[in-house]
């Protein structure tokens, strides 16, 4: 189980004129071999910045990378032996679609038949043998986004970093593109770090997501433990669609209680928690129902039909709790409900710092 | 109803007047230069005997052109002297375009110390055309022994470099950085990437730094002049043209139509490029403006 | 300063160099020249005179004739080329003006043929009596002779004329594609709101293109009073010295007459001008902000 890329402590501040601005602060990112790591975060909060500091075209103000074991702090980008898939492909222009992906070995001064096999086979493992006379201004989105994996294939590199490369893409283009590059995951076994602002594509592409904002990593995992158990409550309102439902609460007489509502206690936090205690209380608008044998009670405020599921806001108190409902049930502004939850779901965390009780008590150990 | 008609009245006026005023332009645009081309295709051998009707002559005599690609002067021929300009020019182009495209390369992507103060100082030398420079550059190049082409040369690139060098910049900033990173990344170093795939991708700049450096050391008379005038040898094109004018000597001037044909020769390729270069220089500044593909 | 900037700073040292060599150093060495009392005569072993030259030139020599030259030249060529140019754009920005491409075509060669040829050319044209201008153009409009060889004003005039005509191609592009970047609505209101054309002109107009009016202006101003070709070529600064400008004097002192030192005070002068001339069109325009 070693690391075959570990980012220790980084930081990085960018300075434009007289503004500072501290994009990474003191973050640490530990990957395996054969992973398909997905950092996901924000847009503009240093994911692209993550990858130029792994790749090299960016050096880090503080702290250490690492690539299979070893320091690679002061090593360019040409001898880190990483590929990487920028987020407008970056096909030169002037150059066929064979030349483009023939580039790499051409600069490391393969012989040509080597060159002539390896284009042909990532071409036909990519699909686009058919396609290597062409130049990249003929070329269609999803062609072109197949060039630049295969261009960062061909060299053979058992790294491989990508910036959120499906966001060019028409909506159902990505989805093919997503499970062919799956597909090629599975196939290919390469390490592969991969930064997006889309929880669809990181959730169903990782093997671990990471996520990222204010600078540190939140939460790293495999998508279901991250999505299930947060460790705190921005990732935990950061995934799902529509997000987790976080309402303040406390603890009174060994039960969780929102507003004037009891709600219970979840069993993972029974010996954790303390009565008095003041938390955040999460809940999934997909594990709440809206059911006569309700704790919470409230008034429809407002209903999202989506087809697959209609999504209603309730407003209790000064919050507002969505819920998911698969069935319809012709719900009415203005109708008073009662909600209900699988206490066991719930996630507790801490009110001052957001943290998740759980990880605060394995932390604390 | 009648103001009305007044407006269309002043309409008419208005555009009658307009197309009056272009038309006399235009004839007055045109006339010099079809005075010479015309010039060229006569056989006279000086003012005097160029006469009204020669601007519409019966027939085209090619004698000038003969003379002009057959005779020789001093030692020098016009032929001779054209082969010294082209050579000279596409020497100065060719260093321009590095000089230009070098330093617009730095000026956008590099963190470079006080590149603010660099910009401005740099700006400022702008303000000195050749001929400002002559007198003092011929002394200093006088004293290095660099009376010679290679001193014209040198002369030269500075002038179009630093105003391309701006242009380029200004285009390089609007290439993304991606291109350049992936070469980095799969081995090539800053300057290969410079080399190879920046100047590829800001070929419209390399095109126009390229014919703005040709022109200007193409068409310099005041430092040429200064520098080899000692001998017809080693004389431009624009020596040429000024002696074949009779401004030389005005006893010994040659024949004035053999000067018009080397007017024609030299301007009409000269006029070609500066259209292709203000089509390139409006295309660069809409790219500029905003203009995404 | 980290290794990153040194090697940066590799990339940016050419042009430093040619900047530094071939602009700066020849000016203060004609500077230095200037102190001495090089010429022919005195070409490898010169001495030191001080201030002497300078003297010269501003108590027997024709500092201020010159001045005054140059500045005639100057004002005179843009007031005429600017005022040629911009009524040309205005005619050629029209709305029911048919044939405008046509039109601009033919204006456009008088720029984009090469203006030292012109230059060769043009000298042709005004000799008096044989050359065209005289044998031909000026008997059809009715007017006089022009004859630069023995009359300041005629020759002011071949020079004007002629410079206008080299010129005013680029105001007319200039003030053209600036009118067309006002937008329409503009006139369109004030149209409805009742205003003629005059109004028009100086309500919309004039404001509109007031940076563009002042930075042509100023950078011509700068470009013109260098300008050494229309000059030397066709007066050679004559009748006399009565249309030689600083930068055409300092040329011949230096090739006709090989007064070097002479020639260097004068170009010493005359940079001057430029540099402070240049100053004021930096700060004026603040053209400087595109570039950082």
């Amino acid at each position: 189980m070693t690391s075959y890329v570990k980012l220790e402590n980084i930081w990085k501040t960018f300075q434009e004129k007289k503004r500072k601005t501290e994009v990474l602060k003191g973050l640490n990112l530990d990957v395996e071999k054969g992973e398909f790591v997905v950092i996901l975060g924000p847009s503009g909060e240093g994911k692209t910045t993550i990858l130029r500091i792994i790749a090299g075209l960016l050096k880090q103000d503080k702290g250490h990378v690492y690539l299979r074991g070893e320091i690679v702090d002061d090593l360019p980008p040409k001898d880190r032996n990483v590929a990487m898939v920028p987020q407008n492909y970056a096909l030169y222009p002037f150059m066929s679609v064979y030349d483009n992906i023939a580039f790499p070995l051409k600069i490391k001064h393969t012989p040509k038949e080597e060159i002539r096999k390896k284009v042909l086979e990532v071409a036909k493992m990519l699909r686009i043998d058919n396609l290597l006379d062409k130049k990249p201004s003929q070329l269609s989105g999803g062609q072109m986004q197949r060039v630049a994996i295969a261009r960062a294939l061909v060299k053979g590199a058992d790294i491989i970093l990508m910036d959120e490369p499906l966001s060019n893409l028409d909506a159902q283009i990505r989805v093919l593109a997503r499970e062919e590059l799956k597909e090629l995951h599975r196939e290919l076994g390469t390490t592969i770090i991969y930064v997006t602002h889309d929880q669809v594509e990181a959730l169903s592409l990782a093997t671990k997501v990471a996520l990222l904002h204010d600078g540190i990593i939140q939460a790293y995992g495999p998508p279901m433990e991250v999505y299930r158990r947060p460790t705190n409550a921005w990732v935990g309102g950061f995934l799902g669609n529509p997000p987790m439902n976080i309402v303040k609460g406390k603890i009174v007489d060994g039960s969780v209680v929102v507003g004037n509502y009891k709600l219970g206690m979840p069993s993972d936090y029974k010996d954790i928690v303390k009565d008095g205690q003041e938390v955040l209380v999460g809940m999934r608008p997909e594990d709440l129902e809206i059911s006569n044998s309700g704790a919470l009670e409230g008034t429809v405020e407002f209903i999202e039909s989506l087809g697959v599921y209609n999504i209603i806001h309730v407003r209790i108190g000064d919050s507002v709790i969505r819920v998911i409902e698969k069935t319809y049930h012709g719900r009415e502004r203005g109708e008073k409900v009662k909600i209900a939850i699988d206490v066991n779901k719930i996630v507790l965390f801490e009110a001052a710092t957001g943290k998740n009780l759980l990880y605060l008590q394995e932390e604390r150990k | 109803m009648a103001r009305v008609r007044k407006y269309k009245i002043y309409k008419i006026i208005k555009l009658a007047v307009a197309y009056a005023v272009l038309t006399i332009m235009a004839i007055a645009s045109i006339f010099p230069l079809y005075y010479v081309f015309m010039t060229s295709f006569s056989n006279a051998p000086n003012l005097i005997s160029l006469a009204v009707s020669d601007l519409l002559p019966k027939r085209l005599y090619f004698i000038a052109y003969k003379e002009l690609f057959t005779g020789s002067s001093y030692g020098g021929s016009f032929l001779l002297w054209l082969r010294n300009s082209l050579i000279l020019a596409g020497t100065t182009a060719l260093i321009s375009v590095l000089l230009a495209l070098l330093t617009g390369y730095a000026l956008s992507r590099l963190n470079i110390p006080a590149k603010k103060t660099l910009a401005i100082f740099i700006y400022i030398v702008t303000f000195f055309p050749y001929t400002a420079t002559a007198v003092p550059l011929y002394l200093l190049f006088a004293k290095f022994h660099l009376l010679n082409y290679i001193g014209l040369i040198l002369a030269y690139t500075p002038g179009t470099s630093i105003f391309a060098a701006f242009i380029a910049k200004l285009a390089i900033d609007s290439i993304p950085t991606s291109y350049e990173e992936i070469a980095m990344i799969d081995g090539l170093s800053r300057f290969q990437v410079f080399l190879r795939i920046v100047m590829r991708l800001a070929m419209p700049v390399v095109a126009l730094t390229a014919i703005l450096g040709f022109s200007g050391a193409y068409l310099d008379f005041a430092l040429a002049y200064a520098f080899v005038f000692r001998s017809a040898k080693l004389w431009t094109a624009t020596i040429g043209l000024y002696y074949l004018a009779g401004l030389l000597n005005y006893a010994s001037a040659p024949a004035y139509n053999i000067f018009a044909a080397g007017a024609v020769v030299m301007g009409v390729p000269l006029m070609a490029l500066f259209i292709v270069s203000q089509r390139m220089m409006t295309r660069a500044y809409s790219n500029l403006a905003g203009v995404k593909q | 300063m980290k290794k990153e900037e040194v090697n940066n700073f590799f990339y940016i040292l050419p042009i430093i160099l040619i900047t530094l060599f071939l602009f700066i150093f020849p000016v203060i060495y004609s500077l230095y020249i200037s102190f001495t009392n090089m010429s022919l005569l005195h070409f490898f072993k010169y001495s030191f005179v001080g201030l002497l030259n300078y003297i010269i030139i501003f108590k027997y020599g024709y500092f201020l004739e010159l001045l005054e030259n140059t500045l005639i030249w100057t004002l005179g060529s843009l007031v005429t080329m600017m005022g040629l140019g911009f009524a040309l754009a205005l005619i050629l920005n029209i709305p029911e003006l048919k044939g405008r491409s046509v039109y601009y075509a033919i204006l456009i060669l008088p720029w984009a043929f090469p203006g030292f040829i012109s230059i060769l050319v043009w000298q042709g044209l005004w000799v008096d009596p044989y050359g065209m201008m005289n044998k031909l153009i000026l008997p059809l409009l009715h007017l006089p002779r022009v004859n630069a060889m023995t009359s300041t004003t005629d020759a002011w005039i071949e020079l004007i004329v002629t410079n206008d005509w080299l010129s005013f191609p680029y105001f007319m592009t200039v003030f053209y594609a600036a009118l067309q970047s006002i937008p329409r609505e503009l006139y369109d209101i004030a149209e409805l709101d009742g205003a003629g054309a005059f109004a028009k002109f100086v309500g919309i107009t004039l404001p509109s293109l007031k940076r563009t009016i002042a930075f042509v202006f100023i950078s011509s101003f700068v470009f013109t009073w260098n300008n050494f070709y229309p000059i030397y070529i066709l007066t050679g600064g004559g009748p006399g010295i009565s249309t030689e400008t600083f930068i055409v004097y300092a040329y011949q002192e230096a090739f006709s007459y090989n007064n070097f030192s002479l020639a260097a005070a004068w170009s010493v002068i005359s940079t001057l001008f430029t540099v402070i001339l240049g100053i004021i069109v930096i700060k004026y325009t603040h053209i400087l902000e595109t570039f950082t």
